[in-house]
């Protein structure tokens, strides 16, 4: 069912209080609650947290950009060398052995973030140009 | 899917080749966290989700989402169509001393 509200954008505003969205309109100067019941009315658009990966699917992907997947590998292995750094506590040599190969995969893992992910992830590219005003409009 | 891209299984060989003894749960796990992490941190991961408006009732509960960063509300209009709203930038202000 649709609202009786034609122009929501006219009447309608939104903010967020704590862990709650509020909806307000703007009644004889005070903002106050809408008067309608609406199935599925307020659509709300969000960053939020990407799905797991389900346990009977292993070849589904993971749910982030692919250009994230190598080096979702590195992350791992950098977690697990140093793990066996620290089981390795008693013999220094091992365990420094371990803990440089942790470090080298963390740094390409960050590496993939820091630096390449935002230009692999925006549709955006080639140079920005200023255009000046039109002369007639100066 | 791209070229690029890894399927669960795919990377879970790929870390058995070097840990051949890597739990499948803890290498899960380790991957679960890190994409939830870096997915929050970046503004990587977009959803929108649907409400019921209710007359009368001004605040809706959106602890059901988890960590969530809303950048846009739509209202449905009169013909079915969801119509950007605007953002109150002073919304706590308004919701202490303003509201009927």
């Amino acid at each position: 069912m649709a609202s009786s509200i034609t122009r929501p954008d006219n009447k309608l505003s939104w903010f967020i209080s704590g862990d709650r969205l509020a909806v307000a309109t703007k009644s004889s100067g005070s903002w106050a609650a809408i008067n309608e019941t609406v199935t599925d009315g307020i659509l709300v658009h969000y960053y939020g947290e990407p799905d797991p990966i389900p346990y009977d699917q292993p070849e589904q992907y993971p749910d982030i950009h692919p250009a994230l997947h190598s080096a979702l590998v590195d992350y791992v292995k950098g977690k697990l060398f140093l793990d066996r750094a620290g089981q390795f506590a008693q013999v220094p040599e091992t365990a420094a052995v371990y803990l440089s190969l942790s470090r080298e995969h963390m740094r390409v893992w960050k590496n993939m973030v820091n630096r390449r992910l935002p230009s692999l992830t925006t549709k955006i590219a080639g140079p920005r140009f200023m255009v000046p005003l039109p002369i007639n409009s100066r | 899917m791209s070229e690029n891209a890894k399927s669960f299984a795919q990377i879970f060989q790929e870390i058995q080749q070097v840990f051949p003894d890597a739990g499948e749960a803890y290498v899960r796990r380790i991957l679960d966290n890190i994409i939830n992490e870096i997915s929050i941190e970046r503004n990587l991961k977009k959803k929108e989700t649907p409400i019921n408006s209710v007359d009368g009732q001004m605040f809706y509960d959106l602890s059901v989402l988890g960590p969530a960063k809303i950048f846009r509300v739509d209202f449905m209009n009169d013909d079915g169509d969801y119509v950007l709203i605007p953002r109150l930038l002073d919304g706590e202000f308004i919701r202490k001393w303003d509201i009927t």
